[in-house]
């Protein structure tokens, strides 16, 4: 059966999906000339009557391809999600999570096939309910009981919260690397998953010690932290059988670091001059109980430090932080892709600093408007930030690639769920 | 575009071992759908195991896998495969998705019942349960912290005659007590019109208190309720309840923004309810612990109405919860007023002698007069 049908093949992004009813049928020919060989953004319409009177051509190892194409219908997910999670009394939330990954992961496309999602609700909420047990509740308690335990010994009070506080930060480094290890063995493409292969604890240990080591170096192995916990995440990542390199000089974090670095000493600097000035220009008589009743010069340096500092002074330095840290950001995201392999593809990321703080704008809007209900459409526009933004370069031989034979957790992100590492 | 409808379909198959895509002819037969390459057969599925990522709808790609094979993917582009699978596997429609769905929300909110009618249970059993098996160092512990909490930098009032006077006044009403040596009185200038028990038998009266009654009758009635609190425990139970409300709702809702405000809610209303109940129980053991002192509950019903001349409906209404302020929640004083003045009277003399009285009066003499002016603020938690 031959269908003699033009093709559009349009990978343009944010294509609204949704009418692949109503797209002309094509045929495993027209897939097969058509996959590779047009890249991005290039609509183009062809026939493939006389291909498929062949045997189809074989797969070459495919030019890989990397791109976002929304789809209808996050909208809805988000206020059905903040509806139920609502009645439910939050219970539904992992439920809801879960759809919005697998809309998410359903508009990513890898040489054109969709990533798709197969994790469960059940599954994260099952992680969360046994962390919450064996780890949350024995850590509150001990925390709360301390106190009134050891009241007079004040050292043993002390050595209970540090405890805690060190079980707590070495639970954090378990809890990313498991987290990204669940969502690995969750991501679906071309019916590989993908899989961490090394120890969560081992890595919480180089966390944890880094960690330390932050503060001792005045923050300079902050870079060289990211680059070593980076380079492990990443070599112990493998989709199916084929594993992820990760190698590259740190020097390149530095330049940047250097700057940002001197630039917020500076700010910090002038940060308690600027509220100073702000201290002396305002007149806070006219702003309290309408001018009447005398004030204390006491009274009217407090209000006018506290006016100045919420109007003016603090979120003009926080945009300031925030560009800085922008920059550090740009510069490493492109280092790390240039850092990472799979197979023969290599990766080249163009993230700048301006169109990251147009990125965190936005979300930080979007989060406040709709009263963090928007939530799903952040988790969107900083996974097509990424996939836009991010060229993998090179072919991909996925004959190759064979399924994974790691072990799949069987529930999830427990640890990452009750110590809020991140939004997804 | 419909074809004609058709057994056979082109289709592009992952058997879930590689990565390499197979162009297949799928078959939708009557019992199973079978999936082959030229002459090899890849898959034989039969219906009931058939799974769909994505609700599965007429006229559209069809993207399916198999319980016996969770990784294998068929994506079959023809609408008309999707009807063909439709009316034979009918678990893979959107509605049957919409139904798991419900499932799924109702069982999220039974859950979410469950927990609130258990931790609804606990709340209301085990906090009094805890709270009479704690270690005497344990409340005496939390105690001492509560206290410091409550009269951060302010003063303990230390005349000699004052206290002796109190001294008095507890020794009588704790005389035909079980444990008489449990309670520790203290007076401290706390700017309010309060009164409070604490973990461990100490007992906390506001200098301002002391001078707001008319005699030494009321002050001696607000001990007696005092009394009442820590024969039954009540702050320490109402500590381990707010314990035990801060770590169900740190479980139920963790970080997220939705749950803190529920939370919160649900925790303030747990907390008034229970501390009316354990108000109207250390109203009882004041009558009970008046009636045995032979001191009369006029007093307390002349200090009630002092409350209300001063505060109005106020002290009814403004009913705020406050863990450490055991005082602010009680039963609205017209109730209270009524239920005294419906007591049948005992023989009674005067909680104090009129020296004692005004020795007490002045417990404060020796501390430093700090903010004596409370009226225009807000109103005191009442006593």
């Amino acid at each position: 059966m031959v269908v003699q049908f033009g093709l559009m093949a349009c990978s343009a992004t944010d294509e609204k999906r949704g009418r692949d009813a109503e797209e002309p049928r094509q045929t495993l020919a027209e897939r097969t000339v058509n996959r590779g060989q047009y890249r991005e953004r290039n609509c183009h319409v062809m026939s493939a009557t006389e291909q498929f009177e062949h045997s189809p051509p074989p797969r070459p190892g495919g030019q890989i391809s990397l791109n976002y194409t929304a789809r209808p219908g996050l909208g809805g997910l988000s206020i059905k999600n903040f509806l139920l999670s609502v009645i439910t009394l939050g219970i539904y939330s992992f439920w809801g999570k879960t759809n919005v990954r697998r809309h998410i992961w359903s508009c990513v496309h890898v040489m054109d096939e969709p990533l798709e999602y197969t994790g469960t609700g059940k599954e994260l909420f099952l992680g969360f309910l046994i962390v919450t047990g064996i780890i949350i509740v024995p850590l509150f308690l001990i925390q709360a009981l301390a106190p009134f335990i050891f009241f007079e010994n004040i050292a043993a009070q002390v050595v209970a919260q540090i405890l805690a506080f060190v079980v707590v930060l070495y639970l954090i480094g378990v809890g990313i690397y498991r987290a990204r290890r669940y969502r690995l063995s969750r991501t679906l493409w071309r019916g590989i998953r993908g899989t961490l292969t090394g120890s969560s604890w081992s890595f919480a240990w180089t966390n944890f010690w880094m960690t330390f080591l932050l503060p001792l170096s005045f923050l300079w192995s902050y870079p060289w932290m990211r680059m070593r916990l980076t380079s492990r995440m990443t070599n112990d990542m493998e989709f199916g059988s084929a594993p992820f390199g990760f190698s590259g000089p740190v020097g390149p974090l530095y330049s940047r670091f250097a700057i940002i670095w001197i630039s917020s000493l500076v700010l910090m600097i002038l940060l308690p001059f600027a509220l100073w000035i702000s201290g002396l220009s305002f007149d806070p008589k006219s702003m309290i109980d309408g001018g009447d009743g005398p004030i204390t010069p006491d009274q009217t340096t407090l209000v006018a430090f506290f006016i100045g500092l919420t109007l003016l002074i603090i979120p003009a330095f926080v945009l300031l932080f925030a560009v800085l840290r922008a920059f550090y950001v740009a510069g490493e995201m492109n280092h790390f892709a240039q850092c990472t392999t799979f197979e023969n593809v290599r990766f080249e990321m163009r993230a700048t600093s301006w169109s990251l703080i147009g990125l965190a704008i936005g979300n930080f809007l979007i989060l406040i408007f709709t009263l963090g209900i928007g939530a799903p459409f952040v988790q969107q526009r900083l996974v097509r930030y990424f996939c836009n933004r991010m060229t993998p370069v090179g072919s991909l031989d996925v004959a190759s690639i064979q399924q994974s034979q790691a072990e799949v957790d069987r529930r999830g992100e427990g640890l990452a769920e009750v110590f809020d590492i991140d939004a997804f | 575009m419909r074809s004609e409808p058709s057994e056979t379909y082109q289709g592009r198959f992952y058997d879930g071992e590689s990565a390499v895509a197979h162009d297949v002819v799928v078959r939708c037969s009557t019992t199973v759908v079978v999936v082959s390459a030229g002459s090899d057969v890849l898959a034989t599925w039969n219906y009931p195991d058939l799974l769909s990522p994505d609700p599965l709808v007429a006229g559209r790609r069809a993207r399916l896998t198999h319980n016996t094979a969770p990784y294998a993917r068929l994506v079959v582009e023809d609408p008309a495969f999707s009807e063909c699978i439709l009316d034979r596997a009918p678990h893979l429609s959107s509605r049957a998705h919409r139904r798991r769905g419900l499932k799924i929300v109702l069982a999220c909110m039974l859950m979410a019942f469950a927990t609130v009618g258990a931790g609804y249970a606990f709340l209301t059993f085990a906090p009094s349960t805890f709270a009479k098996l704690m270690p005497d160092s344990w409340r005496h512990n939390l105690g001492e912290q509560v206290k410091q909490i409550l009269v951060r930098g302010k003063q303990v009032c230390t005349d000699d005659e004052g206290v002796a006077a109190l001294a008095a006044m507890a020794a009588r009403l704790s005389e035909k007590e079980d444990n008489p040596s449990q309670f520790k009185i203290y007076v401290y200038d706390l700017s309010i019109v309060n009164a409070f028990a604490l973990p461990g038998g100490s007992i906390v009266i506001s200098r301002q208190l002391v001078e707001a009654a008319s005699g030494a009758d009321g002050v001696a009635g607000v001990l007696a309720h005092e009394m009442g609190h820590v024969i039954e425990r009540d702050s320490e139970a109402q500590l381990v309840r707010s314990l035990g409300i801060s770590l169900l709702q740190q479980v139920l809702f963790g970080g997220s923004t939705i749950g803190d405000s529920f939370g919160g809610i649900a925790g303030v209303l747990t907390l008034m309810q229970y501390t009316r109940d354990a108000e109207r129980r250390a109203d009882g053991h004041a009558v009970r612990i008046l009636e045995a002192s032979g001191v009369s509950p006029n007093g307390l019903i002349s200090f009630f109405e002092y409350i209300q001349d001063k505060y109005g409906s106020k002290s009814e209404d403004d009913e705020k919860s406050d863990v450490f302020s055991l005082f602010s929640s009680h039963p609205g004083v017209k109730e209270r007023i009524g239920k005294l003045k419906q007591l049948e009277t005992w023989s009674a003399t005067p909680a104090l002698t009129e020296t004692q009285w005004t020795a007490l009066k002045s417990i404060c003499a020796s501390a430093p007069d700090t903010d004596k002016e409370t009226e225009g603020g807000s109103p005191p938690d009442e006593a």
